[in-house]
């Protein structure tokens, strides 16, 4: 049990490091310069999104929620929708990846979100290499989703879920949007637009807020508009 | 991409044969058997552990270490269905590429079974009453009530948080930490006595060898007992001991010897399915290190087929790789009877070839190299072979 | 969330949390551990606390490339040597062993540290600076199933064995920098 509580205490540690070097949450490439294919009418692709809704129970375990969930996973297509639509931009679902090498874009990109996360949020150390830039990519492989849902872009939405620092924190996107009562909790989301002619990401954004009583009005409205209203489009 | 929290559901593919003490008499247990096609809502806990279920699934089947082979899928599919009976529809079985003994089952019926248990396994009756075993966890619905009871515990961060299938379904890095966890949220007494009672029932009814159950677990004990303690599976060490129901299983057996009738162990049938992946999955144990435990899988299985070049081959391996006081001249020896077996791998000419350079008997080493590199023309360590004969 | 702890319950080649980098000049040889030098051909980041006698440089995170480098791995030494490693996971290291022991080696310790289905592959003999050496290539998937490349290059040679592994994601890491690590290679020279 000692191997285990000393990782914890290195989770631990992270958490609190994540939480402490907030500063500017979003970051954009410094050659993000946006570009549609022609004839084709503007697209991107949120590609299988990890999201999950759930309580805290009284003894302070995660007790995930098959139906917020699911309702959290609907609002935010829709709204993620709506918003894409007074840009006059497409939206597409990529619910469950079939192509190999798109699977394993998807999980170099789970990588490159850690390392950005990592290395421009503060607690992995900045690398010398990149400073505070935005430079990291999935590769030419990122084109098979491109091909396949027929986007130029694609959005990757991920929830790095707190059981990893002390407490009861636990993370998930728009617990608020139900309205559930995350006492003590932290939310954080973060979201790359990638380039998909490229792999380049062009556009990241952590969002981190401490949850007090979550019940607001339209809170999956005000979740998607707050991850996504710096989006460079 | 797939949901964070289902990976916590990666601790039910926790080595499940924890079992229970012996049984005295049968308990009446209320039995909320699984109907087939069941469903939880979705605002139940029950619904919201299948949701995490169904990520899991998901990714096994992304999983690297999925086996796709058609006839062995064929084969554990088709006794599962039997032993299911008419759960036979609600279950899907995945065979992963793990060198454990291993079988798990999911509360929406998928089944995931480790290749360390196909091989280990020396006839269909052995691998039937671990699969009837887990079946009979799913029927009694005991991994839900085994997620509410590890809800409930303040340890239940520190499980979510080390317990690390992700989405490719594997075992963690730390599996003794994993185990160690898993057996801090293993089923409880009555539900493995249950397990038990279906794992057994379900050779009885199939007409096969009901001291399977003994069987099997008197050889993990074995292999286990050879382990040194750092090393000795954790789960071994949980209540109540594998001994108790290595007895109770035999004691069951001795009952109904009388009166059994013809029984059936299948063990061709068992041999035929694993055997064009046998040596592939052998020597994906050898990756563990696990010497002493090998050794004892080795003997055994050479007892049904003491000359199988295969196996034979396997056995020297340990040997040259363990490489203590006197184990490189026991691997020449092994080596050169496994040589003359037909069904022995070329890489055996290599291993001999390895053992006799530093044992410093060069004439043998050329042979074994040469002959391994006339054997195996496209050998892609070639260029190091040949190095390793030019030094000679 | 587990992709993410896997990586760092690996505890392979990130420890601690608060981990500083420093840069690495691409022009300047640098000499690793009083053993040999590499001249480092690009800009790397290097990290500082290591946690382990060997150094380890990376370009854009250690998930998606790593190059370390693990000198005077001697007699009882784990090949990956880390610190946190249980005793009981460690697979020693012996003298007398030939390279196909070596990658056999290293084949298992990277099954202990959690990748899977590990294997090597092309073992060849090759130079080490003015010594000869051996490398051989591999790959794995991490416990998330993301399929890695890898390729190492060492040499047994004063009183122990020299090593650098270079690791990085099969799907465009890997390729991103194969010819720069091969020039690093070629840059090996014996520590004077």
């Amino acid at each position: 049990m000692d191997t285990v509580l000393r990782k914890l205490a290195c989770f631990v540690c992270l958490g609190f490091l994540l939480a402490a070097c907030t500063t500017t949450s979003t970051k954009t490439a410094e050659q993000a310069n946006i570009s549609w294919s022609s004839g084709l009418n503007k697209r991107i692709v949120l590609i299988e999104p990890d999201i999950t809704l759930g309580s805290l129970t009284a003894g302070g375990a995660f007790d995930p929620r098959a139906d917020w969930t699911r309702a959290a996973e609907q609002l935010i297509d829709q709204e993620t929708a709506i918003l894409l639509k007074e840009k006059n931009i497409d939206f597409a679902k990529a619910d469950n990846l079939q192509n190999p090498r798109s699977i394993q874009v998807a999980k170099l990109h789970s990588a490159v979100g850690r390392s950005i996360l990592l290395h421009l949020y503060g607690a992995g150390g900045q690398l010398p290499n990149k400073g505070k830039a935005l430079d990291w990519s999935l590769g030419p492989g990122a084109n098979t989703i491109r091909t396949d849902y027929n986007a130029d872009y694609g959005l990757f939405l991920f929830v790095q879920d707190s059981y990893t620092t002390a407490g009861r924190a636990f993370m998930m996107v728009g617990a608020a949007i139900l309205g559930a009562n995350l006492q003590g909790g932290t939310q954080i989301a973060f979201t790359s637009l990638v380039d998909l002619k490229t792999g380049d990401i062009v556009w990241f954004n952590r969002l981190v807020s401490t949850a007090g009583d979550l019940r607001t009005p339209d809170p999956a409205k005000k979740v998607v508009r707050n991850l996504y209203e710096e989006l460079p489009l | 991409m797939l949901r964070a929290g289902f990976a916590a559901l990666a601790y039910l593919m926790i080595p499940v044969m924890v079992f229970t003490g012996p049984v005295s008499a049968l308990a009446a247990v209320e039995a909320i058997d699984q109907s087939p096609g069941y469903k939880p809502e979705e605002d139940t806990d029950e619904g919201g552990l299948w949701m995490m279920v169904e990520d899991a699934e998901r990714a096994t089947k992304r999983s690297p270490l999925l086996v796709k082979d058609e006839a062995l899928n064929t084969y554990v599919r088709t006794l599962t269905c039997r032993l299911a009976g008419p759960h036979c529809g609600s279950i899907r079985v995945y065979v992963l590429d793990i060198p454990h003994f291993n079988a798990a089952m999911y509360p929406n019926g998928m089944m995931h079974v480790w290749t360390g248990l196909l091989v280990r396994a020396e006839n269909e009756a052995q691998l039937a009453f671990v699969l009837g075993h887990e079946i009979g966890h799913y029927l009694e619905r005991h991994s839900l009530e085994r997620f509410r009871k590890a809800k409930n515990t303040s340890n239940f961060l520190a499980f979510f948080s080390l317990i690390a299938a992700g989405a490719g379904v594997g075992i963690a890095a730390d599996l003794a930490t994993l185990i160690a966890l898993g057996a801090l949220f293993s089923y409880s007494r009555d539900q493995e006595r249950e397990a038990d009672a279906r794992g057994f029932d379900s050779l009885v009814q199939h007409s096969l060898d009901p001291r399977a159950g003994a069987a099997i677990w008197s050889n993990l004990i074995e292999e286990d007992d050879a382990a040194p303690r750092k090393r000795r599976s954790p789960f071994f060490s949980t209540h109540p001991s594998p001994k108790e129901r290595f007895e109770t299983l035999t004691a069951r057996a001795d009952e109904i010897a009388s009166f059994a009738g013809e029984t059936v162990l299948g063990t061709q049938r068992h041999r035929e399915a694993i055997l064009p992946h046998r040596l592939a999955w052998l020597l994906g144990e050898l990756k563990r290190a696990a010497y002493d435990e090998h050794l004892v899988l080795a003997e055994r299985l050479l007892q049904t087929e003491p000359r199988s070049g295969e196996l034979l081959f396997f056995k020297g391996e340990i040997y040259r790789k363990r490489n203590e006081e006197g184990d490189l001249e026991a691997a020449r020896a092994i080596y050169e009877r496994a040589i003359l077996q037909p069904d022995v791998p070329v890489e055996a000419h290599r291993s001999l070839g390895l053992t006799a350079l530093k044992l410093k008997n060069n004439a043998l080493a050329r042979r074994s190299f040469e002959t391994y590199l006339e054997r195996r023309p496209d050998a892609d360590d070639r260029q190091m072979i040949e190095f390793y004969l030019q030094q000679l | 969330m587990i992709k993410r702890l896997s990586a760092l319950a690996l505890g392979l080649f990130m420890l601690t949390a608060c981990v500083a980098y420093q840069a690495v000049d691409p022009n300047e040889a640098v000499t690793i551990s009083n053993r040999f030098s590499v001249t480092p051909q690009i800009a790397w980041a290097k990290q500082t606390a290591v946690g382990s006698k060997d150094t380890i440089w990376t370009v854009d995170g250690v998930e998606l490339n790593v190059l370390r480098f693990l000198p005077a791995i001697q007699e009882g030494d784990a090949l990956i040597r880390q610190s946190g490693r249980r005793s009981e996971d460690i697979v020693p290291y012996k003298d007398d062993m030939l390279p196909n022991d070596v990658a056999d080696l290293m084949v298992t310790d990277l099954t202990k540290l959690g990748y899977q289905a590990v294997s090597y592959s092309n073992l060849a003999p090759a130079s080490f600076g003015a010594d000869t050496g051996f490398r051989f290539d591999l790959v794995m998937s991490t416990p998330g199933g993301l399929n890695m490349q890898g390729k190492v290059l060492a040499a047994q040679r004063d009183g122990g064995l020299d090593a650098i592994m270079y690791l990085a994601p099969s799907e465009y890491y890997f390729g991103k920098y194969a010819q720069t690590v091969e020039q690093i290679f070629r840059s090996v020279k014996a520590a004077s």
